[in-house]
């Protein structure tokens, strides 16, 4: 069973995946489909791609038979292959020249490389520039950001003339040097002086260049001898200049050079530009491709004149009546450039993904391949989840002629978006969204992360899974009383069907007990899939009756129990001070006792010795380490380090000495406390005779036959080399020392008492009469236990005294009085498929008059809170098991229903 | 001083052995002879007469000379030489910085003493074709040479063969200013070519003026004009230009474009194939053209196939990347690929130790290539390359004396080289490779002195030990 339902939900998965067999025919459906030509949006459309291209697109198309279909759901949106009018690919690096027209940025371009974080932004086309910094750079690019290099993956290879008149061509070398010839037939070239300095110069250079193409032979030198033609040949084909300018004054400039020599311009940024030059613009009918200048981070300028980022630039544009594209530099972050630029309110949405689609793809001149979802152009696409233009729309996958380049990863995550999202503590979120991953909600609010990949659900309402305080689910129809003993956990078993009917209902959480009152109960989930995290809590209640038979023995046996509970309590926390009291013998202590036993017999005599030479001295022990001193040699004292590492009484090491510029091996012996070292220095042999005392070696050295006092102190027990890693071998268990107190055994019936004692774990008690219920209610006091009445018939005449004093009541008769009396109360079933119905219960209690909002607490929040369970369970927060359901109306609402339901973050199918 | 004396070995070596010069006859009695050219012969002889192989053949069937000097080492397998397809060692340095330079000849940078040449028929390689390095645009000519020579002129086998372009970007271009200059350098040739029909029929003689001055030939056979023969473009006329007034700097680009010389293009990445391609095909030099790849290259073979160009395969034949897609590790074995696809590919060494080419074709036949194939791989199919067919990589009459005889199989990485024979004379013994000796046995050569051990060594081994011991102290 749970194997065809894991199958199911594999599915939608199978179908995205790629084809074995089509034909080239594939159909791809989505509830949203932005044609961007013409604006139109189609709701449920399909898109009907023959050999990587569109054939036909609408909401009636039929699909031949053999088609592939692929249907991302009617809450997916799908776009145009979005198209980066700009990047940062390519090559910065720039040739030489002013004017480098033959500069292709094609060469530039690895076909056999994915651009991954465009493909991953929906990004299938992007523009490259032959290179930056030049008047005229070369020639740009437009290629697809993926798909497969036997593809043509080239959109256009000679788009436009790349150039810029602002302060980025001015990086041109003042002067061109022609290179060195190699032979003598040919002499030194003369060195030219090249433009622009200015926007002046700028203007100068262009006309100059329009001159050589138009044959002036004097200005053949200053240009280069194959720029003319190379330039030529593409005005002869059409190319747009595509001409970076910024302030008003360059596109003026700009506007006027090229209206004179009727040459199409486009022009790249216009970041400084007002209201004036905008219309002046849109009058020429130039179009331009914006963005709003980001700085990474980096200042903006501090002097008077330097320029603050206009953010409102591209509104204006757009308010002005310009043909725009929108793109940074950066194609992966295109819609969060585009959301950037819109921020002056002027680009509505239509056009706004229109100047990343078409607006971009024309003003490329590609866009009768890319650029919109038009019949015969290119199978491009971007399956968004939502709103293309809403930043927290992740894309789900990217299309380029018909195949899918690139694929959301498929995540757990499930983001909720609702109109009304009810926590279970009484807040209401509308709207509302929360985020569940890894089986836990990871965030609540009214706008959460959206990660890749997510699987996004939108619906009316949502609100944590209920809780049946007490039922019978899973008992499979058993009579049987549970021992104390009995472990409840071994009953968990996923993957039953009637468990997965009552989730769909909504209840997703029980406390399961025997059919007798009395016992130990267990919360669980039955429709999780992961036994593990199935149980919520083994021993969550213990179940008491306080009424009896013979009216006069009531509550005898609760309180012996709880008698029996605080012995046990006491005996826990005697324990606990003796731990707390207790000090572990040091272990080096425990570890001498223990060689002195085993060695006592045989070494008696020379343990001894030991002693008495303890008392005198401490015994010698290894050099090895760093030492620090002096040597006394007449009236000089020059300062020494020495580091030695001993081994089997050899030593060796270095030394240094003030005054010498060089590192001295020496080598030799330690003899108990004597020290010898010998060595070799450019001032001759050195020797050192020393003695070990504590910390100290003194002695005498010699050097080359001039003898000195030498006095050293250690200052570090180790020979600074690197050190390999600590090879350890596992310890074995500590033994428990004597005298360690010992634990008392845990007692399956008293310990939940004792949790109950901290507030860890819930009593529920039967209890009838209202004078009872006081008595008990005291009882239970005595011992700091707040119990859960269950029955409580008679708990409304003593309501008001019973207010935080008991956690909570489970009963069917008075829920309404009580719960307005301020009194938590909670739902149960007492049944096992029935627990279906609890919803009915609640709403029973609704009908007759209590709160819609104090019924959902019950069900929810106050039921967790009441069972000790609400670190888990019980409302939508983060940290909280991702127990949900989502409803077709609001849960306050009687005629609303559950439409979805997780458990453990897993969809309950 | 010492290392002189090692490196004029070889020489010496022909002088001891006592072996007459070049002419006289010469024959290898070998336990196998490897032919590369069919099967191997069981107790085979080699004849050689006059440098050249005049016979191979099993035992009975070929008849030793009388007064042929013998080489009797029926213990040990003959093989023809390996072949490097294309190196830039035994070169003082293998770049020029200038970027268009095809005037400039490898045979102003190759030093015969250098330690490439001895250690070459150490590992059996007895044809190396050595061409400038990839930092270039139009590199210089290249050269094929034997590891054997005092002079480049001893060493020269074909005086030139080739010229180095390069498709990928020498350092401080961009590919696109690579692609630039590689374009711009035959659109020069091509002005000025034109220039010079067109001063020529304006009865300017300019360049006859300069050619005379420079002291070139102009009336020779190789001095007279003719008309080109240029496979992609023409220049009208340039039969009334005689070659000599041609810019010295910009003829060999002219050879080239009229297919008299082979190139060399270097590709260092998949993206350089499909320019490397256009500019020999946009220029008519296709047929002459030889890759030169990376270990990625191979994601383009399916543009060379088309192409049918023939490569030269990079010393890493292992290409491993992570996929971008599934994030695996994805390990691709080139020469397969290549294999394949039917493209015809050499092998090529690291250095002569590290990766030679014996250990290349082992590789090859490791990674399921059949023996023959990973054979030819790194004799014939090289051979044909340098245009050295029949000649060299093979035994058979009629080729380069050229015989290497190993202590066993020559793709075993136990056998070694024992006896290298070239054009007929013994130049290499390994019983007398004294340097050999001392690595591997520790003879210390006569005349020489031990090697001291500097106090940084002497100090750097006591650390190295003291190391050691720290990790045993910390077991203990």
């Amino acid at each position: 069973m749970r194997r065809s339902w894991l199958a199911l939900a594999a599915l939608p998965l199978a179908a995205a995946a790629p084809p074995t067999d089509d034909g080239g025919l594939v159909a791809v459906q989505a509830g949203t489909l932005h044609l961007v030509d013409g604006g139109a949006v189609l709701e449920d459309g399909t898109i009907l791609i023959r050999d990587g291209k569109i054939e036909a697109i609408g909401t009636e198309v039929e699909i031949p038979s053999g088609a592939r279909v692929v249907d991302y759901g009617p809450d997916a949106v799908i776009v145009p292959g979005l198209v980066a009018a700009d990047s940062s690919y390519g090559s910065s690096r720039a040739a030489e020249r002013t004017a480098s027209p033959s500069l292709r940025a094609l060469d530039n371009f690895d076909p056999y490389s994915e651009l991954r974080r465009e493909l991953r932004a929906g990004v299938t086309s992007v523009y490259l520039a032959p290179a930056r910094g030049r008047l005229i750079a070369g020639q740009g690019a437009v290629v697809k950001t993926g798909g497969e290099p036997e593809d043509d993956r080239v959109v256009s290879d000679s788009a436009v003339i790349h150039g810029s008149i602002s302060a980025e061509a001015r990086s041109t070398p003042g002067y061109w040097k022609p290179p060195v010839p190699a032979t003598v037939d040919v002499g030194l070239g003369v060195e030219q002086p090249q433009l622009p300095r200015t926007t002046m110069g700028a203007e100068v250079a262009l006309r100059e260049l329009l001159a050589l193409v138009g044959g002036d032979e004097d200005l053949v030198e200053e240009y280069g001898i194959e720029t003319g033609p190379a330039l030529q040949a593409l005005m002869e084909a059409k190319r747009p200049w595509r001409m970076g300018a910024h302030s008003p004054e360059e596109v003026r400039a700009l506007l006027a050079f090229f209206a004179e020599a009727g040459l199409p311009l486009v022009l790249d940024g216009a970041r400084g530009v007002d209201e004036e030059a905008a219309a002046e613009i849109a009058a020429a009918g130039v179009p331009v491709i914006a963005s709003v200048a980001t700085h990474g981070g980096s200042d903006f300028g501090k002097g008077p004149d330097a320029p603050w980022p206009n953010t409102q630039v591209v509104s204006t544009l757009a308010e002005a009546g310009v043909k725009l594209a929108v793109s940074g530099r950066r194609p992966g972050a295109l819609r969060l450039d585009l959301a950037l630029a819109r921020r002056g309110g002027g680009l509505d949405e239509t056009s706004a993904l229109r100047a990343i689609t078409l607006g971009a793809a024309e003003v490329l001149g590609v866009a009768d391949q890319v650029g919109s979802l038009t019949p015969g152009k290119d199978a491009d696409l971007a399956v968004f989840s939502g709103p293309p233009l809403e930043i927290t729309s992740t894309v789900q996958a990217t299309w380029i002629s018909g195949e899918v380049v690139w694929k959301a990863k498929e995540s757990a995550a499930v983001v909720l978006e609702v109109d009304e999202l009810h926590v279970g503590d009484g807040k209401v979120l509308a709207p509302g969204q929360l985020l569940m991953s890894g089986g836990r909600i990871v965030e609540v609010g009214t706008r959460v992360a959206h990660p890749s990949g997510a699987t996004v659900v939108r619906g009316a309402a949502a609100m944590p899974g209920m809780i049946d305080t007490l039922g019978y689910l899973g008992l499979e129809g058993s009579q049987k009383p549970f021992s104390t003993r009995f472990d409840l956990t071994r009953l968990v078993e996923p993957g039953d069907e009637v468990d997965r009917q009552v989730a769909r209902y909504g209840v997703t959480t029980v406390n399961l007990g025997g059919r007798r009152a009395s016992g130990q109960t267990m919360v669980y989930k039955p429709a999780g899939s992961d036994p593990s995290r199935m149980v919520v809590d083994a021993a969550a209640t213990m179940r008491m009756k306080w009424s009896e038979d013979v009216p006069s023995d009531a509550g005898e046996a609760v309180r012996k129990t709880l008698e029996k509970a605080a012995e046990y309590k006491q005996k826990w926390e005697e324990y606990e001070k003796a731990i707390a009291a207790w000090t572990p013998p040091e272990p080096e202590a425990a570890a001498e006792e223990e060689e002195e036993e085993e060695d006592e017999d045989a070494e008696e005599e020379e343990d001894d010795d030991k002693k008495k030479k303890k008392k005198e001295k401490s015994p010698p022990r290894p050099v090895t380490g760093e030492w620090k001193g002096k040597a006394t040699v007449g009236e000089e004292e020059p300062a020494l380090r020495l580091r030695l590492l001993e081994r089997d009484l050899v030593l060796e090491g270095t030394l240094r000495a003030e005054g010498l510029d060089e590192l001295i091996s020496l080598e030799g012996e330690r003899e108990e406390y004597a020290v010898r070292l010998r060595g070799r220095s450019s001032l001759g042999d050195i020797t050192l005779e020393l003695e070990l005392d504590e910390q100290k070696l003194t002695g005498t050295g010699q050097v080359d036959g001039t003898q000195g006092e030498v006095a050293l102190e250690q200052v570090c027990e180790e020979y600074p080399v690197a050190k390999r890693p600590e090879r350890r071998r596992p310890e074995p268990p500590p033994k428990d020392p004597k005298g360690k107190p010992k634990p008392p055994g845990i007692d399956p019936k008293l310990e939940p008492i004792r949790q109950a004692m901290f507030g860890r774990a819930a009593v529920i008690v039967e209890v009838g009469r209202e004078d009872e219920i006081l008595e008990c209610v005291a009882e239970f006091e005595r011992y700091g236990i707040r119990p859960i009445l269950w029955g409580a018939s008679g708990a409304p005449k003593v309501a008001g005294a019973l207010r935080g004093r008991v956690a909570g009541i489970l009963t069917r008769s008075s829920v309404v009085t009580l719960s307005q009396a301020g009194i938590p109360v909670a739902f149960y079933s007492q049944a096992e498929e029935g627990a279906a119905e609890l919803a009915l219960q609640a709403a029973n209690a609704i009908a007759s008059g209590m709160g819609s909002g104090a019924a959902l607490r019950a069900l929810t929040g106050d039921a967790a809170r009441m069972l000790a369970i609400d670190d888990r369970v019980g409302t939508l927060a983060e940290g909280k098991d991702a127990d949900v359901l989502l409803l077709d109306g609001s849960p306050l609402d009687i005629s609303s229903s559950v439409v979805r339901t997780w458990v453990n973050g897993e969809e309950v199918r | 001083m010492k290392a002189t004396s090692l490196r004029a070995l070889p020489i010496i070596l022909a002088l001891a052995t006592g072996v007459a010069g070049a002419g006289d006859k010469y024959a290898i009695k070998a336990g196998t002879v490897i032919t590369t050219n069919g099967e191997a012969i069981a107790e085979g002889v080699i004849v050689m007469e006059g440098g050249k192989i005049t016979a191979v053949g099993p035992l009975d069937e070929v008849k030793i000379p009388w007064d042929a000097a013998v080489l009797d080492v029926p213990e040990l397998t003959a093989a023809p030489g390996f072949v490097e397809a294309c190196t830039s060692s035994g070169m003082d340095r293998p770049n020029e910085n200038l970027d268009v330079a095809p005037f400039l000849n490898i045979r102003d940078s190759i030093d015969p003493v250098a330690f490439y040449f001895e250690d070459s028929l150490r590992w059996g390689m007895t044809t190396l074709n050595i061409q400038q390095g990839p930092s270039c645009v139009i590199g210089g000519q290249g050269m094929v040479v034997q590891p054997y020579g005092l002079l480049v002129e001893e060493m020269m086998m074909r005086p030139t063969s080739g010229i180095v372009m390069s498709a990928s970007p020498k350092s401080g271009k961009s590919r696109a200013t690579q692609a630039q200059a590689l374009r711009q350098a035959f659109a020069d040739l091509r002005r000025h070519l034109e220039t010079l029909v067109r001063e020529k029929r304006a009865g300017d003689d300019r360049a006859r003026r300069e050619a005379l001055y420079q002291g070139r030939d102009l009336e020779g056979e190789r001095g007279k004009g003719r008309a080109m023969e240029g496979k992609a473009w023409k220049v009208e006329g340039l039969e009334l230009i005689p070659r000599g007034e041609i810019d010295e700097k910009l003829e060999p680009l002219l050879d080239i474009v009229e297919g008299r010389v082979d190139v060399y293009f270097y590709c260092g990445a998949p993206m350089d194939v499909r320019l490397a391609l256009e500019i020999a095909s946009d220029n008519g030099f296709l047929e002459r053209t030889i890759l030169v790849l990376d270990d990625s290259c191979w994601k383009a073979a399916d543009l060379i196939a088309e192409a049918g160009v023939a490569v030269v395969l990079d010393p890493t034949l292992l290409h491993r990347e992570t996929d971008p897609k599934s994030e695996e590790e994805v390990e691709t074995f080139v020469p397969g690929v290549f294999a394949k696809k039917g493209i015809n590919f050499a092998l090529r060494s690291r250095n002569t130790t590290n990766e030679s080419l014996w250990f290349q074709a082992a590789t090859c036949i490791a990674h399921g290539m059949s023996r023959a194939d990973a054979l030819a791989a790194a004799t014939t199919t090289p051979a044909k390359m340098l245009g050295l067919e029949g000649r060299v990589g093979e035994l058979k009459a009629g080729a380069e004396g050229d015989v290497v005889l190993f202590s066993g199989d020559p793709l075993s990485v136990t056998s070694f080289v024992e006896y290298v024979v070239l054009d007929g004379q013994l130049i290499y013994d390994r019983s007398q490779d004294v340097r050999t000796q001392h690595l591997l046995e520790g003879i210390q050569p006569d005349n020489t002195e031990a090697a001291t051990v500097g106090e940084a060594d002497a100090e750097g081994d006591t650390e190295d030990d003291e190391e050691e011991d720290d990790g045993e102290e910390d077991d203990r």
